[in-house]
């Protein structure tokens, strides 16, 4: 059987959870074309049945407000999947019906699954199937995906449907006299005209009509404008007719005569309650506690500092062993290498470089733990619905909040899918403003950047000095948007409405998949972009080498310090083990030597780091990055940065490699960093501040851009963010400098 | 010879980003759709490491 | 037994829907969801500044700005 089955349902119906039951492994994830609305599609196989299975957008309805609503019913009627699977909530019958019915009538044959029975059996709500089915006319299997159970009846019931290949009259509902009668007069014409019936059902096109759809409307003006002109005719005298005699509006009367549809089902004995469905679930109980006027927004800043606390604990040991790792890794290269490009390519480049970045992979993977626990529980709702009002007053919206958190509000996320999730905002004040603000946020890319500035400056108050990054990108972001909301001209906002699921404790394997996925895109990035960026930073920081001149130069002051010494402790230095093995005592005078040679290595090197092309540019920007307190080395991290925020420190890691000379000395880029005498706290926390603020990387930008809508926007984003940073940090360093 | 070596791997390198960026430019100018993340192939949806824009926050 | 606007509803208090008075987008997702002429509502509470409102029907639990409550009209019943 070689068929396509849709899965629909409103959103927390468990929809994903059935989806990914049913497919397992075999799933791809992909596009709807043209939108960036997730199609999700597998395959399911069991026994002799192997069925396509498309996972559509989940909706509440069916309507030309939204584009996922326009996705779905576009590939249900387009697509014509041979089969629709609704997934319906248990607890919440009555308006899961509400989406049932429009697939009905659309005339798409489809089944239900009567999904979370056992919660809502638990809840004492009892739903009597078979007069569900009997009164809806389709099958009704009841299902608990979490589990699975259910899962091959409902197939089965699926495919029977298909293989019956029977395809269902479109449900008529009715929607009182006034309407009804309208309808009838334009299906006739509809029909007579055959207007767009090898798609949609007639009485459907016509209650579209009535129904002032926008998309149908157009597509029935480029089809045949005599007609449609004639049926928004005929829908602008029902709407005036209502108008006077009901005070309301075709629309509206539809939409409450398909919930009185579903009343007169229900009413027939559908669904009996065991237990007063009034009391409190234990969700209101914690809601009363998590969303109260005072312990509400206290209980925020505790969970995401505890957060923050949780994560630099665990994480410290596995981090330190993967940087003993990719020290001893730099060891064995250091010894076994000739010396060389092809050697300083790998320690200083690659293992040095990439290496910084990877280093922090337990503590991106403790953060995105804690991300998910927060967002599975569905704790993150109640975050939206605390700050909705704060945010209006920034010219934001409550929906921002999340595109906020996704980009990394709290941590690790990444700007360009908080970028996508403006979408949801119609109004392109808010829209816009949020897009240009949510690269403020702490991305999984700048978290090892504040993680390693941290290690280095800030150990003794990890936790703290991270929540107040956070503190500092919320109210940058927020007053960037007034600011901004200020200049950007005005919009209808967006509605908030927003369903608030019950809490819900995450399931072991959902946590662990989340988890693993953002971490492992990390971790690929780090080896594929972030290796390929070290490697050409390395170039340039290593091309072109020090003239002839200069090297002899260096040569000369070793020559001159080795002829000075007495020749025994010359002998000492140049012993075949001696620099390299750091057991054996070597005498005063010798090891004074060996400091003075190294002295001279390390000028030489920093000459020559200088005198690569990324030096050169770097030393020609500190006439104004000094003010921040940034030296040359810094700003090629920087100037990296707008690659991929990972790069800042990669570079630090690879240019202060390639400085530093001595192989003994082998520690990590923090201590490093704790070490230099160019760096100190305050160094670092205009670092910081610059960080979180300037330029998007460059996948931002042109995704900024492309929500936009012009290049424009995108530029934009990139200057007004590093002029801020730099105001930012130059107060900051100077303010600093004076006071400390 | 061990310039050889090391430019090799740097034009290899240069090569690899260049296309990647390359891609993310003609994606965007095509109009065409695609999450953008440098990891993921064109197409392919980081929603599903990020919650999904269809989930109770959004109508 | 009196109507009131969704906005000047107490916590805990519960009624009917009595009309809708929003149009368009706005009209239709408030309907979508449910609320619609005869569908008892209780509300939950509200979010620390007073906005939004957090209300239950039809066994679940919604979110609303309050100037979108406003074109929402409930008959409450009496305090029991």
């Amino acid at each position: 059987m070689n068929a396509t089955i849709a899965l629909a349902g409103n959103p927390n119906s468990g929809k994903t959870t059935l989806f990914n039951e049913l497919t397992g492994a075999r799933q791809h994830v992909g596009n709807y074309p043209g939108v960036t609305v997730e199609k999700k599609e597998g395959t399911y196989k069991q026994d002799d049945i192997s069925l396509k299975i498309v996972d559509l957008p989940g909706t509440y309805s069916l309507t030309a407000y939204s584009l996922e609503e326009v996705v779905a019913r576009d590939f249900l009627v387009q697509e014509k999947p041979e089969t629709v699977i609704d997934i319906v909530d248990a607890s919440n019958l009555e308006r899961n019906l509400y989406l049932m019915l429009q697939f009905m009538e659309l005339g798409i044959p489809v089944c239900m699954a009567l999904n979370m029975i056992d919660v809502s059996e638990k809840r004492g709500i009892e739903i009597d199937t078979k007069k569900l089915s009997e009164l809806l006319g389709i099958p009704v299997v009841p299902t608990i995906a979490r589990t699975g159970k259910g899962k091959q009846e409902l197939m089965k019931a699926a495919a029977d449907l298909v293989g019956s290949n029977t395809k269902p009259l479109p449900l008529e509902i009715s929607y009182g006299d006034d309407i009804d009668n309208a309808l009838a007069e334009m299906e006739v014409m509809i029909t007579d005209a055959m207007f767009l019936t090898q798609t949609y059902p007639a009485r459907w096109t016509a209650l579209k009509y009535l129904e002032n759809d926008e998309q149908i409307r157009s597509i029935g003006d480029a089809k045949n404008p005599g007609l449609s002109a004639k049926l928004k005719k005929i829908t602008d005298r029902v709407s005036s007719h209502i108008s006077n005699t009901l005070n309301t509006y075709p629309e509206a009367v539809i939409a409450d005569h398909r919930y009185g549809y579903i009343r007169s089902i229900i009413r027939q004995d559908v669904i009996t309650y065991q237990q007063d469905q009034d009391r409190l679930r234990i969700s209101d109980k914690i809601d009363r506690i998590v969303t109260n006027r005072f312990a509400g927004p206290l209980l925020m800043i505790a969970i995401i500092f505890g957060l923050y606390q949780f994560t630099f604990t665990y994480s410290e040991t596995p981090v330190g062993w993967l940087e003993s790792f990719f020290g001893w890794v730099g060891g064995i290269a250091e010894t076994n290498l000739p010396d060389g490009l092809v050697k300083s390519l790998i320690i200083s480049g690659i293992i040095d470089g990439v290496g910084g970045v990877l280093g922090f992979v337990p503590l991106i993977m403790f953060m995105f733990l804690g991300i998910s626990l927060l967002e599975d529980s569905g704790y993150l709702a109640r975050v939206a619905f605390m700050l909705d009002r704060v945010f209006r007053i920034f010219g934001l919206h409550g929906s921002s909040v999340m595109a906020f958190i996704v980009s990394g509000g709290i941590a690790g996320g990444c700007a360009v899918p908080g970028v996508m999730a403006t979408r949801t905002l119609k109004s392109p004040k808010e829209r816009l403003a949020t897009l240009l603000t949510v690269p403020f946020m702490n991305c999984g890319a700048k978290l090892p950047v504040f993680v390693l500035l941290i290690a280095a400056f800030f150990a003794e108050n990890k936790a703290m000095m991270m929540f107040i990054i956070t503190l500092i990108a919320w109210g940058g972001a927020l007053l960037a948007a007034k600011f901004l909301r200020m200049t950007v001209i005005k919009g209808a906002s967006t509605p908030f409405i927003m369903e608030l699921p019950p809490y819900h404790l995450p399931t072991f394997k959902g946590l662990a998949i989340h988890t693993w996925e953002r971490t492992w895109q990390y971790i690929k990035k780090a080896g594929t972009v972030i290796l390929g960026i070290s490697i050409i930073l390395w170039a340039m920081m290593t091309f072109p080498g020090l003239p002839e001149t200069q090297t002899q130069i260096f040569e000369q002051q070793r020559q001159t310090l080795l002829s000075a010494a007495p020749s025994a402790v010359v002998a000492e230095i140049e012993a075949p083990d001696g620099k390299k093995d750091d057991e054996t005592e070597i005498s005063e005078p010798a090891q004074q030597l060996n400091d003075k040679l190294l002295a001279v290595d390390r000028v030489e090197a920093e000459t020559a780091l200088k005198h690569s092309i990324a030096g050169r540019f770097g030393t020609a920007l500190e006439g104004l990055t000094q003010f921040a307190g940034f030296d040359w080395r810094t700003n090629i991290a920087l100037v990296g940065g707008f690659a991929a925020k990972e790069v800042v420190v990669s570079t630090l890691g690879t240019a202060y490699s390639l400085g530093e000379v001595d192989p003994e000395e082998i520690g990590s880029l923090s201590d490093v960093l704790a070490n230099d005498p160019g760096w100190n706290p305050l160094v670092a926390f205009s670092l910081i501040i610059f960080t979180i603020f300037y330029a998007p990387c460059f996948v931002a930008v042109v995704c900024i851009a492309r929500e936009a809508g012009s290049w424009k926007w995108g530029a934009f984003s990139m200057v007004f963010n590093t002029v801020i940073a730099f105001i930012l940090s130059i107060t900051v360093y100077q303010i600093g400098s004076i006071i400390l | 010879m061990d310039i050889i070596i090391v430019s090799i791997i740097i034009a290899a390198a240069a090569l690899y980003i260049g296309n990647i960026f390359f891609q993310k430019f003609k994606a965007a100018r095509s109009g065409k759709s695609g999450c953008g993340c440098s990891t993921c192939p064109e197409g392919k949806n980081c929603n599903a490491a990020y919650p999904s824009s269809n989930n109770s926050l959004n109508q | 037994m009196q109507k009131l606007g969704m906005r000047q509803m107490k916590k805990k208090q519960s009624g009917t829907i009595t009309s809708i008075l929003a149009d368009g987008e706005l009209g239709r997702r408030i309907r979508d969801m449910g609320l619609v002429p005869g569908t008892k509502i209780q509300i939950m509470g509200r979010a620390p500044l007073y906005d939004p409102v957090a209300l239950r029907a039809m066994g679940f639990t919604l979110t609303l700005r309050n100037n979108e409550a406003n074109y929402i009209i409930v008959e409450v019943e009496e305090a029991k």
